[in-house]
């Protein structure tokens, strides 16, 4: 699905396409879930004259779709099927351009009326893992595009759908082209990078063109000294990619470029992530799926018990030969080398379903050599630190991966290890994005992460926000998550960002609606209560909402920084203080639950949404059917 | 709506329908997501 800013000249807000479907990645519970991607897929689908897709049923073979304009057509995959996720792209792009490669202009009607282009199809498919139904398989678009958890690469496998390619000659219509030009300009002059003073932005709204990458051991310690190009979204104006000189790691950034972190060299570790995109898989998964493998065998573990014979050499750990036989096994479900293998098959059904076959769950949740806090899922960041993450995720139904607060820790935690300054006073920031924080605004005790806060109504709050603008702002009008929301600014007047103004001016230049920021984050906790209703339908209840014993019974770890800083008071005094070294206290954590759903008015007893909460949302028709389902809530 | 054309592609794989979702009202994800229920 697209947003009305696709395709349009919305800063970092032109270039996503979210995805919905019922999952099969999370643990025990495949929940409805979403993910959402970057590149040109979705502003192509705006040009071709679509919104979006929805996709049904299952082919009786393999095929793939192809959109031209208004013309649609599925096509049988034939030697597609079986290829991997760039050469697929390739060949589809061969096949709708012909000899037109690279492309110059080309015509897409076949009457007198031309309608030429000189782009190329935006194609989103699956690799070898979708095919063979791996959990963890995912969806490519262009060289590292993914929409990456909750398995919808072996949705589309199970369809035996390849491809969706579409080109469009179209264009969008804007409500008011000169009020968007405005607002661009006027973000790009208060609020964007400027190249005559250059500010440190990471994932900021203010960062400049920089590849977010995090290669070496530990993460982030080396970077390819290769000549590249900056590498952005259609309408970005602070790309987050590169293309190499070399070709290797194009595109790739994050998760996907720390996988294999014991690689023998940088080359290896860049080859190791093309690998993951090219046979479609989640890498966080895999990251921590090999992490997991590595310590089974420290441990002396792995060749035990009920785990069946493990085909990978670990006296080759680090090569490139050991990473390509364990992507192929995910992959594949095999050894790795075209034979079958029953531990291949166990992995690629992902790692916790596997230590569930192998009689090692619960030890291994309970150790914590297993990081995977909750629904079967890999940890991100440091749940027990930065306890929204985890509370957003256990809540909801995939790690939440928003970053529009992970910039406090980030800006914090680097400046007292390496013995710098903060951007600002912790109490500055704190009061800068609290008060964007409509209806909320004010409260800055939802940002204190103190120890004595942290299972807090305070806490439910910022919780609660953070679920409302990531439902509407950043996953329905697709504003990106590594640039938005924009609530510190070193640019601006008194660093105050521009979240609050910007989102709507922008969606409201485009559409003529008149939407305020206050009316997008009651949509927001419209859409996540109507998530909430489809999860309880799926067989939600409270009990289930709880993280991994080793989240309980031990001190957080050093993820991405050694001591995760962030903003916390003592005998009233604001300030960064270090919050890794603490485990979340269970029964706490269940007071806080009671908090959560009181605020949202569900029932505090099961979880289940109640018909005051839902109809207050103009959802009586999902409490009608909640109720028949005798999942209502009583409240 | 300025923005979007109200048009959502619906395709059928199991008989190879094609057709169109047209609607003017669509304000967010809500609807896609409803039909789906």
């Amino acid at each position: 699905m697209t947003s009305p800013l696709t395709g349009t000249l919305a800063p970092a807000a032109s270039g996503r396409t979210e995805v919905q479907t019922i999952g099969v990645q999370s643990y025990p519970v495949g929940w409805y879930t979403r993910s959402n991607f970057g590149g040109r897929f979705g502003a192509m689908l705006k040009f071709a004259g679509w919104d979006g897709i929805v996709i049904e049923g299952k082919a009786d073979k393999p095929v793939w779709v192809d959109i031209r304009n208004e013309k649609v057509k599925i096509c049988t995959a034939g030697q597609l099927w079986g290829m991997d996720t760039w050469t697929t792209q390739q060949m589809i792009w061969g096949e709708v351009m012909g000899k037109q490669i690279p492309v110059n202009w080309s015509n897409l009607s076949d009457d007198e009326n031309p309608k030429r282009t000189t782009q190329k199809p935006a194609v989103l498919t699956i690799g070898p893992a979708g095919e063979k139904l791996s959990k963890v398989a995912c969806l490519i678009h262009d060289a590292g595009n993914a929409a990456g958890q909750g398995g919808f690469g072996a949705i589309w496998g199970s369809k035996n759908l390849k491809a969706i390619s579409v080109i469009g000659t179209g264009d969008i219509d804007v409500h008011d082209p000169n009020a968007l030009i405005g607002a661009r300009l006027w973000q790009k002059k208060n609020y964007a990078f400027n190249l005559q003073r250059l500010r440190s932005g990471g994932t900021m709204f203010q960062s400049p063109p920089s590849p977010g990458l995090i290669y070496g051991n530990p993460p982030g310690s080396a970077t390819p000294q290769i000549d590249h190009r900056p590498q952005a979204c259609v309408g970005c104006h602070s790309a987050c990619r590169a293309r190499y000189k070399d070709k290797l790691g194009n595109e790739a950034s994050c998760f996907a470029t720390v996988f294999y972190w014991d690689a023998r060299t940088l080359d290896i570790q860049r080859m190791a992530s093309d690998l993951i995109n090219q046979y479609g898989l989640n890498a966080v998964e895999v990251i921590y799926g090999l992490l997991y493998l590595v310590l089974l065998n420290q441990y002396g573990v792995l060749r035990s018990g009920n785990i069946p014979e493990c085909p990978l050499d670990f006296g080759d750990y680090g090569s490139y030969q050991f990473v390509e036989q364990f992507v192929k096994m995910v992959a594949y479900g095999d050894d790795g080398k075209g034979n079958n293998s029953e531990f291949g098959k166990d992995i690629s059904g992902g790692f916790v379903r596997a230590a569930d076959k192998w009689g090692r769950l619960e030890e291994d949740l309970t150790s914590g050599i297993l990081m995977f806090p909750y629904w079967g899922l890999p940890i991100h960041k440091e749940p027990r630190a930065q306890v929204y993450w985890g509370y957003g995720t256990i809540l909801g139904d995939r790690d939440i991966n928003e970053h529009g607060l992970d910039w406090l820790k980030w800006d914090a935690s680097i400046a007292k290890l390496y013995g710098g300054t903060p951007m600002a006073e912790a109490e500055e920031v704190v009061k800068i994005i609290t008060d964007k924080m409509e209806p909320f605004q004010g409260n800055m005790s939802m940002l204190d992460f103190s120890d004595e806060n942290i299972y807090s109504e305070n806490m439910a709050m910022l919780v609660a926000w953070h679920r409302y603008y990531t439902r509407f702002w950043k996953q329905s009008a697709l504003f990106c998550d590594w640039r938005w929301p924009d609530f510190f600014n070193q640019y601006a007047p008194g660093n105050i960002g521009s979240t609050g103004e910007a989102e709507p001016r922008f969606l409201n230049a485009v559409t003529g609606k008149g939407m305020t920021f206050l009316d997008g984050i009651n949509l927001g906790k419209k859409i996540w209560n109507l998530d909430h209703a489809i999860w309880t339908l799926q067989g939600r209840h409270r009990d289930m909402v709880h993280f991994a014993p080793f989240i309980y019974n031990q001190p957080g770890t050093a993820i991405d920084v050694p001591n995760a800083f962030m903003p916390g008071r003592k005998n009233g005094k604001w300030d960064y203080y270090g919050y890794t070294n603490r485990n979340i206290d269970k029964q706490q954590f269940e007071q806080f639950k009671t908090l959560f759903y009181n605020l949202l008015e569900w029932d505090p007893t099961t979880g289940y949404p109640t018909r005051k909460a839902l109809e207050s949302l103009e959802l009586k028709y999902v409490a009608d059917e909640l109720e028949k389902s005798g999942k209502l809530g009583v409240g | 709506m300025n923005g979007w054309t109200g048009k959502i592609l619906r395709i059928n794989l199991s008989d190879r329908k094609i057709s169109v979702i047209e609607t003017r009202q669509l304000t967010d994800l809500i609807l896609l997501m409803s039909l789906l229920l």
